[in-house]
Formats: C-alpha cells, structure tokens, sequence
C-alpha cells in the first residue's frame, strides 16, 4: 500500500434525525483547523438556507480535513449525507464511498428507527462502524445505558466509545482519535483502471455538471476522457479537486481520494448518483456494484398559483432540476387549474422541500393538488398502464383489477404508545409483521403499510399520537393487488379534476365524506348555492353545501368619498386572484391544499 | 362645475356608530373653522373654472348644530367667489335635537331649499342605545317646523340593522316616516367601522347586530314598502317621490366633478381625485397660511374612469346605461362583457333591458360581486 494512501480514512456521519451528527461535523472541521475561525458558522455543511433552518440535510457535502496525530498527517475526507428515509439511495452510496462510518446516538434518547436503518445499510456497504455517544451535557443524558442498547440492539461494541458533547465539545478529540485509529484506510490501486463512485452532483454556471467522486480504482487528471458506465455519455475533464470545503482544483485524484470532477457536463442527469466513471483509454471491466436508476415515489401537480406564472414555474423547475437528478417534472394541463407540472419525487420531505424551494428561492405561489403514488392498471384489454395522476385513471369498465405500491415500514416506540401506534398503522391499512422488544420499555413494529396511506398524514399523526416519542422509517416492498376507486368531487355539479383522488374501497366514503365537509370549511360563499358532493363513478356518497352569499355591498359612500369602495373592491379583487374557476365556482387555492390535511 | 360639499365637522355628541371626521370637543374652533372654509373658498375659485355651481350640500358632522351665521356667511361666500346657478340644489344636514324655528327659518332665507334629517330610528329606546339626542317626538317637531318654514323638499335618514333592532321594529320606523310623507328617505344599513365604540361593544359581545338575514330582511321590506308608499329606489340606499332624487348625491353617482371644501372633504375634478386633512388643527393652519390642505391626490387613468364607471353607475337602479358606455369607453358593452353578463343574468344578479343594463333585487344586495364579475374582464 502506498505511503499516501495509508493515511487516508473516508468517512461519513450517520445518526437519526436531531441526533447531533451537523453538530458533530461543525466541530470536527473547526478542531482539524479547515474552516478558519472567521468562517466557521452552524451546520457549515448545509449551504442550502432551508438546510440550516430546518436543521436537515438535504444534499450531500464532503469535506477533506487534515488531522494530525503522533506526528503523523491524516487526510480525512467526510462525507456528509442525508438522513432522511427518503433519500435512503443518497445514504447508501455515500456510504459505499466510506470505509467507516462515524454512528451518532442521543444519550437520552438512544436507537431510533433511522439509527437502525443507518447502521444496517453501513453494515451492507462493510463499513467499520465507530459508535460516538453525544449530548452528554444534557441533564438527561444516560450514556451507561445508551452504550448497553448499542450493544444489546446493534451488536457494537461501545463501552469505550467516545462519551462526547457536540455542542460543547467535550471529548470530540476522542472521535477524531478513533477516526484515525480504527478506521482502515481505502484500499484500490492508483495503477489499475479508472473507476469513481458517483456519490452526488451539483450544478455550477461556469463549470456545467459537477460530480461528486470517491476514487475506488485507478486515476484521473484533467485531459483524461471519461465515460459514464450506465449512462454511457463520455466526456473531457476540465477540472479535478477537492473540499475544503469550497472546492479547490488539484492536479489529479488518485485511487483512495473523495473529490469532484467537472467535465463541462451540461446536465446533472449524465452524471446520476451511483454511476461509474471510467476512462475511455483504459476502461475498468466492471462497473461498481449498487447502481440503480431513481425512481419517484410521491407524485403530485404543482401549478402556478397565477396562471400567468406558468414560465416562471417552468424556469424555477429546470434550475432546481439542474442541481436535483432526483426532481422529475412534465407539463400536465388541469381543468381547473390550468397549466402546471406534474413532478415526481423520492418522498413526501423531498416533495415539501421541493414545494418551498420553489416558493422561497423563486418567489412563486403555488397550487400543489394532493399527493399520489404511481398505481399500475391491468386493463381488460390485457395491457397494463401506470397511474401518477388519479385524473387518468380509465374508466371501471376498462379495469381489469389494480395494483399499488406497499411499504415494509418500522416504527420505533416507547412501549406505552405500542396500542396507539399499532390502532394508527390498522386504520392506514396496516398489515402486521412482528414486534420486538429492544430493551425493556423500547419496541419496534413492524408493518406493510400502502404507500398511499403513508404519504397523506402517517408521520404527522404517529408523531401526534405517540406525542412525538415514535420514529419510523420505511421501504419499497413491491406492489400488490388492492380494491382501489378514484374518488372524484363535484362543484356545482361539475367535476374538479384537480382534486380526484384514489383511495381504498372501504376509505371512500370516510374520505369523501371528510374532504366535502373541509371544502364547505374553505370555499367561499357564491352568488349562488353551491353543492359540494363525492362520487366515485358516478354515484354520490357525500353532499354538502355552501349556502348562497346574502349580502355583499357598502350601503353608503358618504360625501362623495369613495375611497373606501374603491379599497374594498381592490381587496376583493386580489382575493379573486387567489381563487380558482372550477366551472362557475371560485375556489381558493388552499382547498386543493386542504384535502391533504385531514383529521 | 357641478357640485359643491362643504363639510362641518362638529357635533354636539358623535353618535356611537359615526365614523365620520367629526369633533364633539372642539365648537369653539368654529370661528377659526369657517374664516379658513372662506379662505379656502377663495382659493379654489382661483384654482378650478368654477363659475356657478348646480348643487351645494352642506355635510357633517352636524351642519345644524353650528351657529346659523356661519352657514349663512358660508353661502354668501360661495355666491360671491364660485357662483351658484338659479334653481341649484342647496342641502343642509340636520339633527332634530339642534332644529329651532328660529333657525329653519333663517336657513330658508339664506336659501338652503333641501334639509336632510337624521331621524334613524323612530324608536325612542334604541335611539338613545346608540348615542342620538333626539327622540322621534323631537323630529316630528322639527320636520313639521321646517314644512312651515316653508321647506319643501326634505329628506329623513334612517338606519336598519342596528344592535338590538328587529325586523318589526324596522318597520315600525318605515310606517312612522311614510306617514310623515317626506320627499326623499335615505335607508342605510349600519355599517360597523373599527375604532368606534358601537364596534367594540359588538365585538366585546355587549351588544348583538342582526345576521346578514335580517339585515337583507330588512332592506327588502324598505324596498317594497316605499315602493307602494310611492318612493321610487333610484340608488340603493336612496328613495324619492318622482322629481326629489337628489341631485348632489346623483352628481357623485355620474361621476360628474365636484369640489369638496373643509376638512376631510373629497374632490373629483377632471379625471383628478383629491382630498383635505382629516385633521381640523391642520386644516385651519394650512388654509391661515393661505395654503390649500390637500393630503391626498390621484390622478385617474382610463381604466380606473372605467372602473370608477362601471362600481358607480351599478348603485342606481337605471345601472350602466349602454350607449352612454360605449360612447365614453369605445367599446361593444354587451360583447366584451358577455361572458360577465351571461354569468349575473344565470345567477339573477342583473338584467339588460330598454338598453341598460343594471342590478336586480338581488343584484343589490351582492352589488360588489356584480361589480367584481364587469372588472374582472377590464
């Protein structure tokens, strides 16, 4: 093994969410001395705004460190990762850049359903995994019993593992030993063919596509030629280097390094997450193992909440596209909201950070309708078709029988809120696996749950229902054979595309019941009585009504003073902005909203 | 020229609904008050081509409650500096409580010749629940001073929907008045503005208004009784025996200009909008200063005559008159508002007859939407 190699440890930090792992991070880069003191700022990793205010990470980051312990020089490269359920491809091959991995636990809280999930997708990739007990300042702190549920539950070692608080520092010169230390340094040859795993890209204006590489095999320096196994597009490398965290061009990288290529790529679509890049003069034979195409999971309609927005719209999708290889977008028209997209994502956090990205960075107002999985329609006729939009569902009588997608999801709980948590998973459809205890008072739950029930309010209610306490985490399973109707509402007698839904049979009439009474809530009185009714096929299982407007006019202007007309009608009018015309009703824009919001 | 406001913005006791600039504090300004509405009269006639105006409405606050001299030497003014025409319209606001005989007829002989009376209510009890000082027996006093005064064009202000008030006793007022047989009767719902002590009270729940129910209740009966009582509606709020429409508030409705003088007072002269301070002390040092007290000032655009246009004339029964439309704005009414008429005429807001097209019944009481539908498609 060469000399340079020796000394390089490749890591990434992973832990549940609020576990402390951008705290950890932040103190690390400062104590190795890579941020000056003037630079350092919270969560230096996350450059997105919403990244730091939502205490999430949402793109993947690295940084190269210089440590130096005995007298002797380390090169650490972190990779920061996501870590949330929803980017668990992202996770997975930022881990496979690794050797080891840096696992972050709360000393008061202990394992959580993403601890779990983390651990075992690090312990696929063979990763050393270095157990680190943080918020040990926390009054609440329980380190001894926390290291025994390592143990107990993960099967590591953790009686010496560093005992640290991230905020304050204590003891993080520990983990930076133990980096050193335990960790194995990368193996790989500089001598063989190129290949560099694709852990993440990002999209700069001068530079094109950039793509974020750990060197497994081989070389590469600016010049070389370069080819994308799985996409197969070949181009020049303009530039290789480093982070630091800002990147700095270096000569070449070498078998054992994590750095980026810039290749004058203009699509972050050719260089996807978990592809392989060779060099075209001395191709590898093989690409690297794990690579799989993205597919969305969550889709749902995005319009401009002013039609005239729908350029904007467009625009705003295609630059967030540039930076996200994940963002899936096609232009789909609504009766009642006109021109929009219908976008594809990896999850619903992927789908709300989505939604306000667009609204913050690109100053938009949108109408987003009610999120929907992909169904796959067996039709009589023997073909089959897949389904992102209820809207284009054939009609029953061309449908043979339906399927949906399933999810295998866990749910860590405080063993007093297993009832709740289990009476939750039942009426999302819940399909019970097993249970186990992982220690005392702690469970885990296992369930097949329809990702369609997932998606609308899961999180938020088992948050609510286990005040907060219960973590999840959950998978594609595959599909299944389901009794599924498209729920349709009616305005005025007119069908409103934009808010069709489907749903389980035997959900049907509570939901359309729920979403009559929520749009009576939110649309406003008419000129005329409006009914609000759910169909499915034809048949009303529900009906509300929005009672006719009474009165709507300004009895006086006095002494010729008609200002106050005047404002009113203004208001009235930027209010009508906001509203939608489905038929002759005026919707407002948070009714399409609202059928989300259930309960 | 068409129309003069003057407004008085004094009062012996604001009324617990008046949102109006008006001071119940302050009558020992008046001498400094109408020196500076002098001084502002002057003024405008060197600013406006104002020479002769048709109509003069004297506003408040309670133009009755100030000493007569003020009223008469105002007038006098007036005919010196701006002119009015023979036959003009020359209204003065009045409150029972502050009407003498004395008084009615000096007003007659400085040459008011219209009176509007704030009765309100003919109900003694919720007259003094909402801050009036008179009774109805005050107001049949002074009604009956002013016909032999020899007042012959006189108009009662009423309000329905008030706190506590119900449909029967809505009617009792609407009896009581149309026996008294005026020429003109204002019926307005009461409009609850922030900041006044009848709105926290409702808000406080010391106090309960109708429901929007009632309140359309209500003005459907005024509507049905004056009709048979022999008053025509000719704007929503606004009923007269044939020939007493008033032809100040018409002015506004038509959108004709219109000089306002005093404090708080509103303008529109060609195609301008602008308005004095609201604030009396202000006013009177501006105008000490020979310096008009405008604080506010815009300037219409086509579209905003247009809007203006379309907001004003659907508040009269004879509504938008097409041709007239067309003429002024150049363009085909019924095609480029098809879609909008269409939709009102469904939902039985409006109709087009007799090449007008204007608010039903129900059109009035949703007159705003009607209105938003038109401006919709500006």
């Amino acid at each position: 093994m060469s000399e340079y190699k020796k000394y390089i440890r490749n890591f990434c930090i992973i832990a549940h969410i609020d576990h402390g792992k951008s705290t950890l991070a932040d103190r690390l880069i400062e104590m190795t001395g890579t941020v000056s003191q003037r630079d350092l700022k919270e969560q230096i990793l996350d450059t997105m705004d919403l990244e730091r205010e939502r205490g999430i990470t949402i793109k993947s980051q690295a940084v190269r460190m210089l440590y130096v312990k005995d007298g002797q020089e380390y090169i650490f490269n972190l990779i920061d990762t996501p870590g949330h359920v929803d980017f668990t491809y992202e996770v997975s091959r930022s881990l496979a850049a690794c050797e080891g991995a840096v696992l972050v636990v709360d000393a008061s809280q202990g394992i959580e359903a993403q601890t779990l999930a983390n651990v075992y997708l690090a312990m696929d990739n063979n990763l050393e995994v270095i157990p680190v007990i943080n918020k040990i300042d926390l009054p609440s702190a329980r380190p001894g019993e926390i290291a025994k549920e390592i143990e107990d539950v993960l099967g590591l070692e953790a009686e010496h593992a560093p005992r640290i608080s991230a905020k304050t520092g204590e003891n993080v010169k520990a983990v930076l030993d133990a980096i050193a230390d335990k960790l194995p340094p990368p193996s790989g040859e500089e001598d063989a063919p190129l290949s560099c795993l694709v852990f993440d890209s990002t999209y700069d204006n001068y530079k094109g596509a950039i793509s974020y590489v750990r060197v497994m095999q081989g070389s590469v320096s600016p010049g070389d030629r370069i080819r994308f196994m799985a996409t197969k597009k070949e181009f020049d490398v303009t530039e290789v280097g480093v982070f630091l965290p800002q990147m700095i061009p270096v000569k070449m990288l070498r078998a054992g390094d994590v750095g980026y290529i810039a290749a004058s790529i203009k699509n972050v679509a050719d260089t996807r997450v978990g592809d392989t890049i060779t060099r075209t003069d001395m191709p590898a034979a093989q690409p690297l193992p794990g690579y799989k195409k993205i597919t969305s999971m969550v889709f749902c309609g995005i319009y401009p909440a002013d039609g005239a927005k729908y350029d904007d719209l467009k625009d705003a999708l295609e630059r967030l596209a540039l930076n996200d290889a994940s963002l899936l977008y096609e232009p789909e028209v609504s009766v009642a909201l006109g021109f929009g997209f219908r976008c594809g994502f990896l999850g619903l956090l992927h789908m709300e950070i989505i939604q306000e990205r667009l609204e913050r960075e690109f100053d938009l107002d949108l109408v987003t309708t009610a999120p929907s999985v992909k169904y796959k329609v067996k039709l009589t006729n023997g073909s089959a078709i897949e389904i992102e939009n209820p809207t284009n569902l054939p009609d029953v009588s061309q449908i043979d029988y339906m399927e949906e997608p399933i999810a295998n999801v866990t749910v860590m709980t405080p063993d007093s809120y297993v009832g709740a948590v289990m009476d939750l998973c039942q009426e999302k459809r819940g399909v019970f696996k097993n249970m186990e205890y992982l220690e005392e008072t702690r469970v885990v739950l296992h369930y097949e749950i329809p990702l369609n029930e997932i998606i609308y309010d899961f999180f938020d209610m088992l948050k609510s229902r286990t005040r907060g306490y219960a973590s999840m985490d959950y998978d594609i399973k595959g599909y299944q054979k389901s009794d599924l109707v498209k729920l349709d509402m009616l305005l005025n007698s007119e069908m409103c595309d934009a808010l069709s839904i489907i749903v389980h049979r035997d959900r049907a009439y509570a939901r359309g019941r729920l979403i009559a009474e929520k749009l009576k809530e939110v649309i406003p009185r008419q000129m005329f009585e409006v009914p609000i009714q759910a169909a499915i096929g034809g048949k009303i299982i529900a009906r509300e009504t929005v009672k006719a407007m009474r009165k709507d006019v300004l009895a006086k202007c006095y002494g010729g003073d008609i200002t106050r007309k005047k404002k009113l009608l203004e208001k009235q009018k930027e209010g009508k902005k906001r509203m939608r015309q489905v038929g002759s009703v005026q919707v407002p824009s948070e009714a399409f909203m609202s059928v989300l919001k259930m309960n | 020229m068409s129309s003069l406001y003057i407004h008085i913005p004094f009062c012996e006791k604001k009324c617990a609904y008046c949102d109006f600039v008006s001071f119940d504090s302050a009558s020992d300004r008046a001498d400094d008050y109408f020196r500076a509405l002098e001084k502002e009269i002057e003024i405008s006639s060197g600013l406006y081509p104002v020479r002769g105006v048709s109509t003069v409405f004297f506003g408040g606050g309670t133009p009755s409650f100030v000493d007569e001299g003020y009223i008469e030497s105002t007038l006098e003014a007036v005919r010196k500096r701006i002119g009015i025409e023979d036959g003009a319209e020359i209204t003065l606001e009045a409150n029972p409580n502050s009407l003498t005989k004395k008084k009615l007829e000096f007003y007659r002989q400085a040459g008011i010749n219209r009176l509007s009376i704030g009765l309100q209510s003919a109900d003694n009890a919720l007259l003094l629940r909402i801050g009036r000082l008179h009774t109805a027996e005050m107001f049949a006093r002074a009604y009956h001073q002013a016909r032999d005064a020899g007042f012959r064009n006189i108009n009662v202000d009423l309000i329905y929907a008030l706190p506590g008030q119900t449909v029967k006793d809505f009617e009792n007022t609407l009896c009581y008045v149309a026996a008294i047989a005026p020429d003109h009767i204002s019926a307005y719902a009461l409009t609850l503005s922030t900041g006044t002590p009848m709105h926290a009270d409702i808000a406080a729940g010391r106090l309960a208004a109708p429901d929007e129910e009632e309140d359309r209740e209500m003005y459907h009966l005024a509507a049905d009784f004056l009709r048979e009582e022999g008053y025509e509606r000719y704007e929503i709020s606004n009923f007269a025996k044939k020939g007493y429409e008033c032809a100040h508030n018409l002015a506004y409705w038509h959108r004709k200009d219109y000089l306002g003088l005093g404090a708080a007072a509103h303008s529109c002269v060609g195609e301008v909008r602008f308005s004095n301070t609201p604030d009396l002390g202000g006013y009177i040092n501006c105008l000490s200063k020979g310096k008009t007290a405008y604080n506010s000032r815009e300037s219409l655009d086509a579209k905003q005559v247009e809007t203006e246009t379309i907001m004003l004339s659907l508040r009269l029964e004879n509504g938008i008159e097409i041709k007239e439309y067309e003429r002024l704005f150049g363009r085909d009414f019924n095609s480029f508002f098809a879609v909008a008429v269409k939709r009102l005429k469904d939902a039985g807001l409006a109709e087009v007859s007799g090449g007008r097209f204007y608010a039903t019944d129900r059109g009035f009481d949703l007159q705003n939407s009607v209105v938003l539908e038109l401006l919709k498609f500006l």
